[in-house]
């Protein structure tokens, strides 16, 4: 979908906002229109050129009421207006999350993600500046229809060689804004560089305290930032020279107007008040003719905008950008639905078949892994750092897109593992789990209605009882940012609680033991195998898990080494050896 | 709220703009002649129209149409040269405020840094600071040029009748009066828009990092609901601030309307009695129409000082942030290997329990301590103790015989190494994530760490060396530990920190790397936090915490030879474990 498309669909989000945000700004852009005549009848009258009959002190009485009305007008349109306004910015928003949430390389996101946070702010409110021009544009093209008319009735010449410079900058405007839109990608890009940094730097926060090395990073901030002031500069430039040219054309069109005149006026033919007129009316009819260039400058910036949002997803088009959903600013959304686990869910056998996952310039990644898990077994994956044993977790429930091979679960082929492994048929625990700041039990429930019994069972078995007592409100500490009031090993086990809890039939988990010290990962393998209804599938080179496993898969660069139990590989696999006697 | 006194305004004013003085003398002089050519070119206008109504020459009214018009263009470049330079110097105030302000909040303490998200963060040091650069460059250039201009104004209709320019004085001094009262109505509703978007950009930053967490476990739904909340709790934060906006618009508006209507009465009585020409009207009517200009311009600055007012708040209660830890004053004598003692040291985070208590112990120079003890027992807290991350509440830590709180901060964090399990990388060069910005160490030292940590394999795939960026992704968590290691190793320092060093590594690679690490550990005293009994096989002295509180110290090997010591058992626990 093209940004115009894009924009039209916007624009139909809130028909009845919009339309009456226009009406309300469409009548006070009239206003000009209104002043004008008021001026030309004020000389008239003075001068004696009038014919109307009233007297100056009428008119000034009606300026007042004008002006008065027109505040009145203005003060109502703010509550349409604001409303639209957040409307637009949120379903722009909504929607850019809601495809982030289900993307197909979060990763992406997940490293970069100060730079598209800026996009929910910068570039939805980009779009935004660009759809309020619609809003003045028809208001101000009825004021400039009008303005001509009166001023071709009063001189047709003047009037044609006063309009001709709204022409000019009309075109001068769709020159330029070619040079916008590349001199705007150059500042946003230099903009994310340094939100991005700064955002980096407050998560490093402990690194670089203890590297001492707060010079360095404050030296380079301020290094990034003096390049986004120079990329600033030159973007505004353009903006500038357009902007001064409407706003100074007031002035060089009323000089040209002097030197038409002089004659007629000096005759009578052009009075005092026709002046004021075209006075009144030069600029602002000028502004509006400019109106549809700057319109279409705006409309290469939301364009820029419009394709960085899309961007931040591969798979997303604008199309869905711009999607008309409920984003529930009033009226109250309806509560979670729980999901609850039907026959099809229930695992019996889950197949992957030449599953391949390379990375971009780099080694790294699976190739071609065949594997096998049957219902209620426990597989551990294993091998060498960087043999591939996270990739090939992620690979499988969707969290990097496969780039060849096939899954098969019960038999039946998984279209979009992304969908798939999720409750209630998998849960996972990342190695470096991410915890969010609120409750603890939010943390671990996430949507998950309240339940003393599931939360309790869940928290025994992440080993987190002797835990709780340690926080400062048990279950409803606020865990930080990112969990950063919690001890590594304690985010771990909240990490695991929180897929324990959601009972899921495979259990999918990344090296859980890391951050345990021994007598805690004790208890955590014991409790698991005693109540274990799950199949498991983990990553882990922790001689209590290989030692349970009924099935192990070694990996090595990439690539299967072995399969088989404990027992048989430490007999026929040397990197097996080599892995169990390394600790 | 507080109204923020124009004092304040004035201090960040001076700090900020005096470095760049040059900038702003040039500045000045550019908006000076174009406000004085604003000021001439309504008298060309009365010149022209009382001149053609009194039938003077055509050549005359010709010349003053070409004067206005010549006026016109010069004010139009000067006009874009006044921005220009009104936006660098801006730009450079408030990039000079980003980067202090990053800097400040840089050194305040980690439990100030655990309260606030980095999305927060940057809201606070960016996103402030941004609607305070219109404070710097637009206010410059326009209250200050507005103000000329309206004095220029006022000054040239006295000139023309005492009468219309006491009027019109009164009617701008109220109008100013009016515009200074309505700024502390407006500045809660724009703090409260502010904190509401950084709150929401902050909830979703947050979620961006955690999205395998969130989708994997079922967690969409749920986010999608929160963010719902948090948007329609912004809503009507938004909206409350735009209707603020037009209120105070409205308000300029009246003002001027009612000022308009007098200045227009006035003429109209004054022509009538025959003291004022058709021109002098047109002159006095289009004077007054120039005020409104500034009043507009006054009015909508004290909106985005209203704006910035939340900002400065905002930043002066940032600033306001003091670290409570004091830098020290002494550095260490230079010797090589420091011992460490911890005398009696206790410790709490806040007024909770201590975490810490009664630590003592004596580590000689060049030897090793091994930590062990279940997570929350306070092993992490004893080495973060010793960057001085917290200040103790009782007892005293002492490097080389020296306080710590007595050595500069400096010189105690350049002295000690740490490497974490959880390494956080930049989106920036390899080489910067190595050295941690720090561009006085040459490539020829970063490349003599990757060779001697034998991460030359890996150093060979970048594809364009040390100034490959390294995005996130394709870096396995052991290859950022390695990277860790080699931000120590290029430090040099005395005192080396493991915390939980190998607990990401296979124990393949982390043999790969064991070589390396004793030579880091090689002659420099070190402090070993580990869950596995491999990890400490070499380590001199041995501790054991528990709930804050030492268990069990003392020599490995004697404690190894205590049959009835705990650490004797649980080295056989994991011996046990190997049998199995």
């Amino acid at each position: 979908m093209k940004a115009g498309k894009a924009t039209i669909q916007l624009l139909r989000y809130r028909p009845f906002l919009f339309l009456g945000t226009i009406l309300f700004r469409g009548l006070d852009d009239l206003m000009p229109f209104v002043v004008g005549i008021i001026m030309k009848e004020f000389f008239d009258i003075l001068s004696g050129d009038s014919t109307a009959g009233f007297n100056a002190w009428t008119i000034v009485a009606l300026f007042v009421v004008a002006e008065l009305g027109d505040r009145t007008i203005l003060i109502s349109s703010a509550f349409v207006w604001a409303r639209w306004r957040y409307a637009i910015t949120s379903i722009l928003r909504k929607n850019l999350l809601s495809s982030i949430l289900n993307m197909s390389t979060p990763q992406r996101v997940g490293s970069a993600s100060g730079e598209v946070t800026n996009r929910f702010r910068d570039d939805a409110q980009a779009i935004l500046s660009y759809l309020e021009q619609y809003i003045h544009l028809w208001g101000n093209l009825t004021f400039a229809v009008l303005a001509i008319i009166w001023m071709i009735r009063i001189d047709v010449i003047v009037t044609i060689i006063t309009v001709i410079p709204a022409i000019l900058i009309i075109t001068i405007v769709n020159v330029l804004r070619r040079f916008i839109q590349r001199y705007r990608t150059a500042q946003r890009v230099a903009t994310e560089q340094s939100t991005n940094f700064i955002n980096e730097l407050f998560q490093s926060i402990l690194a670089v305290k203890v590297a001492r090395s707060e010079a360095n990073v404050i030296s380079h901030y301020r290094k990034l930032n003096d390049s986004r002031r120079k990329t600033t500069l030159i973007d505004n430039l353009f903006d500038q020279v357009l902007r001064s040219i409407s706003l100074n054309i007031n002035n060089l069109a009323i000089g040209v107007v002097l030197i038409l005149i002089a004659e007629q006026m000096k005759s009578g033919t052009f009075t005092v008040g026709d002046f004021a007129l075209f006075a009144t009316y030069i600029g602002d009819v000028a502004r509006s003719g400019s109106l549809i260039g700057s319109t279409m400058a705006q409309h290469k910036r939301a364009e820029v905008s419009f394709s960085r949002m899309e961007e931040t997803v591969d798979e997303m088009d604008v199309k869905e950008l711009v999607e008309h959903t409920p984003i529930y600013l009033i009226e109250k959304q309806p509560p979670l639905s729980p999901v609850e686990k039907t026959s099809n869910d229930r695992l019996e056998n889950l197949t992957i078949s030449g599953l391949t996952y390379q990375y971009d310039n780099s080694t790294d990644g699976i190739t071609n892994i065949d594997m096998n898990i049957s219902a209620g077994s426990f597989t551990v994956v294993t091998g060498q750092i960087g043999a591939g044993k996270t990739t090939l977790l992620q690979t499988l429930i969707g969290i990097l897109p496969k780039q060849k091979g096939d899954i098969f679960w019960n038999g039946t082929l998984v279209d979009d593992p992304k969908s798939h492994f999720i409750p209630p048929r998998s849960a996972y625990t990342p190695q470096t789990p991410k915890l969010f700041s609120e409750k603890l039990s939010d943390n671990i429930l996430m949507g998950i209605p309240w339940n003393w019994d599931s939360i309790d069972r869940a928290i025994r078995l992440g080993v987190m009882e002797q835990d709780l007592p340690t926080l400062e409100e048990g279950l409803d500490t606020i865990v930080g940012p990112r969990g950063v009031k919690l001890s590594g090993g304690q985010m771990q086990r909240t990490a695991a609680a929180r897929m324990f809890i959601r009972e899921a039939e495979l259990l999918v988990f990344d090296d859980l033991s890391s951050g345990l010290d021994v007598e805690t990962e004790q208890t955590l393998w014991e409790r698991l195998f005693q109540t274990r209804q799950a199949t498991c599938l983990v990553v882990s080179h922790r001689r209590p898990a290989l030692q349970r496993a009924d099935q192990i898969v070694v990996l090595k660069e990439g690539r299967i080494e072995a399969v088989g139990s404990l027992d048989e590989l430490l007999i026929s696999s040397r990197e097996m050896q080599r892995l169990w006697s390394g600790e | 709220m507080e109204k923020v006194p124009f004092r304040q305004y004035a201090a960040l004013l001076s700090q900020y703009l005096i470095p760049l003085k040059y900038r702003v003398a040039i500045l000045a002089i550019f908006m000076f002649s174009g406000i004085g050519l604003q000021l001439v070119n309504p008298q060309i206008l009365r010149y022209f129209i009382d001149t053609a109504r009194e039938g003077g020459e055509t050549r005359n009214l010709i010349i003053a149409g070409c004067a206005f018009l010549g006026i016109g263009l010069i004010r139009q470049i000067l006009m874009l040269v006044t921005t220009y330079l009104g936006q660098d110097v801006g730009w450079r105030a408030t990039n000079k405020m980003r980067g202090d302000l990053a800097e400040h909040c840089l050194q305040l303490d980690m439990s100030f840094h655990h309260e606030h998200t980095p999305g927060e963060m940057v809201e606070r040091v960016d996103g402030d600071t941004t609607t305070l650069s219109n404070f710097f460059s637009e206010f410059i250039l326009y209250i200050i040029g507005s103000i000329f201009l309206l004095i220029g104004v006022i000054i040239f209709i006295y000139r023309e009748d005492w009468r219309i320019g006491v009027a019109l004085i009164g009617f701008v001094v109220i109008a100013l009066i009016i515009y200074n009262l309505t700024r502390s109505i407006a500045v809660p509703i724009y703090t409260s828009e502010r904190e509401g978007y950084s709150k929401l950009f902050g909830f979703l930053e947050e979620r961006f990092t955690g999205i395998p967490d969130l989708r994997s476990n079922g967690g969409i739904g749920y986010t999608m609901h929160r963010f719902y909340d948090e948007n329609r709790d912004v809503y009507g934060r938004a909206v409350k601030a735009q209707v603020m906006g037009e209120v105070l618009q409205t308000i300029s508006g009246v003002m001027f309307t009612l000022g308009f209507a007098l200045s227009m009465g006035l003429c109209a009585y004054l022509y009538q009695k025959g003291d004022f020409t058709i021109g002098t009207v047109y002159l006095v009517i289009h004077y007054t129409s120039m005020l409104r200009g500034p009043l507009i311009m006054i009015s909508r600055q004290i909106n985005d000082l209203q704006r910035a007012t939340a900002g400065i708040t905002r930043i002066e209660e940032l600033y306001r942030v003091n670290s409570v830890i004091e830098d020290g004053t002494e550095t260490l004598e230079n010797s090589d290997t420091v011992g460490i003692e911890f005398d009696n040291v206790s410790f709490r985070y806040t007024d909770d329990e201590y975490v810490l208590r009664d630590i003592s112990f004596n580590l000689q120079p060049g030897k090793s301590l091994g930590l062990l003890g279940r997570t929350g027992s306070g092993k992490t807290t004893i080495t973060r103790l010793l960057f001085r991350l917290y200040d103790i509440n009782l007892g005293t830590i002492s490097i080389g015989g020296k306080d710590i709180g007595k050595i500069t901060l400096d010189d105690l964090r350049n002295r000690i190494g740490l490497v974490t399990q959880d390494v956080q990388l930049f989106n920036a060069s390899v080489r910067d994530n190595i050295t941690l910005f720090n561009t006085e160490i040459s490539d020829k030292e970063v490349h003599a760490v990757i060779d001697e940590l034998g991460l030359s394999d890996w150093y060979k795939s970048l594809p364009n060396g040390l100034d490959t960026v390294l995005e996130g992704t394709g870096m396995s968590a052991g290859e950022a530990q390695l990277l860790a290691f080699a931000r120590v190793f290029l430090k040099n320092p005395s005192i080396v920190i493991l915390d939980e060093p190998s607990s990401r590594l296979d124990p393949a690679t982390e043999q790969r790397i064991d070589h390396a690490v004793q030579r880091l550990l090689k002659g420099r005293t070190s402090i070993i936090i580990a869950h596995r009994l491999g990890t400490v096989q070499q380590v001199d002295e041995i501790m054991i915490l528990q709930d804050g509180k030492i268990q069990e110290y003392g020599e490995r090997n004697q404690l190894v030879n205590n049959p009835r010591s705990i650490f004797s058992g649980l080295l056989k626990t994991g011996m046990e474990e190997m049998i199995q």
